[in-house]
């Protein structure tokens, strides 16, 4: 293998690698003396010019229009898989950004530095087709994850969500790899790209792929793979939950997209993952949505709402065409655009209060916040699906690719059997799952936009840089201007499969 | 062959049963250092002689100790533990695990068509291997070496305690 294009390729995760250390490096050199909040923001500048340095260089590979692709698969970084390196990237802009704010502990640079390792896991877990490297991936992932939600080791609460969210992540790393043992063992191969090219179908190659789509649906928080979900967003510090939220499900689902698409031609293998995907995609609506209901902690709100997103998500996947896989991946974006915003401001506004995110503490926040009130209101809208914002699109996107797979017949017996009958269904159901969700979104806003009386809770305005601000503001408009005018990324999007 | 495998395996399970259920913490490491053990056994069988070395100097060796000097060093752990023994649902668990083996795994394993031969050809030397890990699996490797940072920098800021919202200074 050429050392050199390796290096090329993954110039600008190196660039994030030298500013994770550097964040490192000054604060154990430099900033001894200095109090932890102005530490952790020192190491926010250093990641953040880093990340922006990364996404830079990641442009000016995508203006070149260059393609590398590493050995057997590792990375595929055409024009999508830098779009999605600079997806991941842009999200963990914005969520150190946020982090910078207010640091749980001492431990300021590690926050970051532990961001930084993540971020840079999601970008390869993007890019890959490779197992053996998406398992490694996964794990960069998982682990600073565990790390970062259990990071206010004081609180017992954030020690629970972390050892939960250790426990079940580990148990499905183990599915992913024991998976991936089964995988290798059906096809002698560990690069998915070359599955299409290989005919013999085994249940032993079925068998690993389920076990394989346990490791990702755990990441995703689909049922029944969701049990950590609503502890982890409810006691994580914000920040970390608005990452376990975006960051993790964006990569995990171009990975899974890739999965699903490259499985070898013919229906066998459609129908075989067809019934499993479906049931997880029914009960992450039912559950996520209607858990979402009974909930009066806004974070713990998110959670169950997530666990829903994950849900629709699976709908493009199922759908089996390309404009279902982009339709899946527009979505996740969008999703996760509005989900940092929406997690962000509930960090601005209760982090350093200690708020635990109850829907009162939020009362009044109209008066004090205007601008980011109406960023959070945004961001909300979009993601129970009203137009014009992104989030409607990316619905809209998603019914319509699974509609489109559906064989027309004016019999209803015929339109109702088989694979058609599962889409009708699918499509139904989170219609109308879509319609509940306003409801509990709504009550969120109320609480942010109509009650008189304004809460103790609530924090000023005091150490919002305009940096931050710039975000909040940058997400808002992208998930207006996504959904009003999304035709090109989507367009794009459609073009990579 | 087949008695050794036989041997190997169970040893190796009963190894990591011990790690799991024995409450006192040392007494597990030592459970787990007799899994890591017959792996390496089990590995021999399999003509990977270095895996195998690597197996006992790695893990039997240095891993395990470091693992009892991260028990005697860890704050709070004495190494006999009796907190949070008991699980409910166990017995569920059990049942399901032996119906997913019996039901699930044992038949798709049993109609697999494995390759015969290794994927790689050859037998698998030191050469060879070193060869796959520097050549077209070097960006995994850097990859795992991200992984160690990460879990290295996770074990500070998990195991290290701090005061409440980083405001005061740290109580060692």
């Amino acid at each position: 293998m050429d050392y050199l294009t390796l290096l090329e390729a993954t110039l600008p995760d190196l660039i994030v690698v030298v500013a994770l250390f550097a964040a490192l490096g000054v604060d154990y050199g430099l900033c001894q003396g200095k109090s932890p909040h102005e530490r952790g923001r020192i190491a926010g500048e250093v990641s953040s010019i880093g990340l922006l340095l990364a996404l830079c260089c990641l442009a000016f590979q995508w203006m070149q229009g260059s393609v590398f692709e590493i050995a057997e698969g590792q990375l595929n970084l055409d024009a999508t898989g830098l779009a999605a390196k600079a997806i991941v990237y842009g999200l963990t802009l914005a969520v150190i950004r946020f982090a910078t704010r207010h640091c749980p502990t001492t431990h300021a640079s590690e926050y970051h530095a532990l961001i930084l390792l993540s971020a840079l896991g999601m970008g390869f877990l993007a890019t890959t087709e490779n197992l053996l490297l998406a398992f490694v991936a996964l794990e960069l992932v998982s682990l600073s994850l565990y790390a970062l939600v259990a990071f206010k080791t004081s609180s017992p609460q954030s020690a629970e969500a972390g050892l939960k969210y250790f426990a079940f992540g580990g148990v499905a790393s183990a599915f992913f790899v024991f998976g991936v043992s089964y995988l290798y063992g059906a096809t002698g191969s560990l690069d998915i790209g070359t599955w299409s090219d290989w005919s013999d179908r085994s249940t032993l190659f079925a068998l690993g792929l389920v076990f394989v789509l346990v490791g990702l649906g755990f990441k995703v928080a689909v049922v029944p793979f969701h049990l950590w979900a609503p502890d982890v967003y409810q006691s994580a510090p914000t920040p970390v939950a608005a990452w376990v939220a975006s960051g993790s499900k964006v990569a995990s689902v171009f990975f899974l997209v890739k999965l699903i698409a490259a499985l070898p031609p013919g229906p066998e293998t459609a129908t075989m993952i067809f019934a499993p995907l479906a049931t997880a995609a029914i009960f992450s609506m039912l559950i996520g949505n209607l858990g979402a209901l009974r909930q009066s902690n806004l974070k713990r709100l998110l959670a169950y709402a997530s666990i829903a997103n994950g849900g629709y998500l699976l709908i493009g996947l199922l759908a089996g065409s390309p404009d279902g896989y982009a339709a899946s991946i527009f979505y996740v974006v969008v999703y996760a655009l509005a989900n940092v915003g929406a997690f962000g401001v509930i960090g601005l506004l209760s982090d350093r209060m200690k708020g635990d995110g109850r829907l009162e503490d939020f009362s009044g926040s109209w008066r004090r916040h205007p601008g980011l009130s109406f960023a959070f209101l945004l961001f909300l809208l979009s993601s129970a699906g009203i137009p014009p914002l992104a989030g409607f699109v990316g619905k809209y996107y998603l019914f319509y690719s699974a509609f489109d797979q559906v064989e027309m017949s004016y019999v209803l017996g015929e339109l109702l059997s088989g694979r058609n009958g599962w889409l009708v269904f699918l499509v139904c159901l989170a219609l109308v799952m879509s319609v509940i969700s306003l409801y509990y979104y709504v009550l969120a806003l109320k609480a942010f936009l109509v009650s008189e009386d304004e809460s103790p809770h609530l924090d000023d305005d005091e150490g919002i840089s305009p940096g931050i601000k710039l975000c909040v503001f940058a997400l808002a408009l992208l998930v207006l201007i996504l959904g009003v005018y999304p035709g090109p990324f989507m367009a794009f999007l459609q073009a990579a499969f | 062959m087949t008695i050794a495998f036989y041997v190997f395996a169970s040893v190796a399970l009963l190894g990591a049963i011990l790690a799991v259920q024995v409450t006192n913490l040392v007494r597990a490491v030592f459970g787990l250092l007799l899994f890591f053990g017959a792996l390496a056994g089990l590995f021999l069988l399999l003509m990977a002689e270095f895996l195998a070395a690597v197996q006992i100097l790695v893990y039997v060796g240095a891993v395990g100790i470091l693992m009892l000097f991260a028990i005697m060093l860890t704050q709070r752990v004495t190494g006999d533990d009796r907190r949070g023994g008991g699980s409910r649902g166990g017995f569920w668990g059990f049942l399901l695990a032996i119906a997913t083996f019996c039901f699930v795994l044992l038949p798709v394993l049993r109609d697999a068509h494995l390759h015969e031969q290794s994927a790689t050809g050859a037998s698998l030397t030191t050469k060879l291997l070193g060869e796959r890990l520097m050549d077209p699996y070097a960006l995994t490797l850097e990859v795992t070496a991200l992984l160690l940072t990460a879990a290295l920098l996770g074990a500070i800021v998990v195991a290290k305690g701090t005061s409440e919202d980083g405001e005061g200074e740290e109580n060692e």
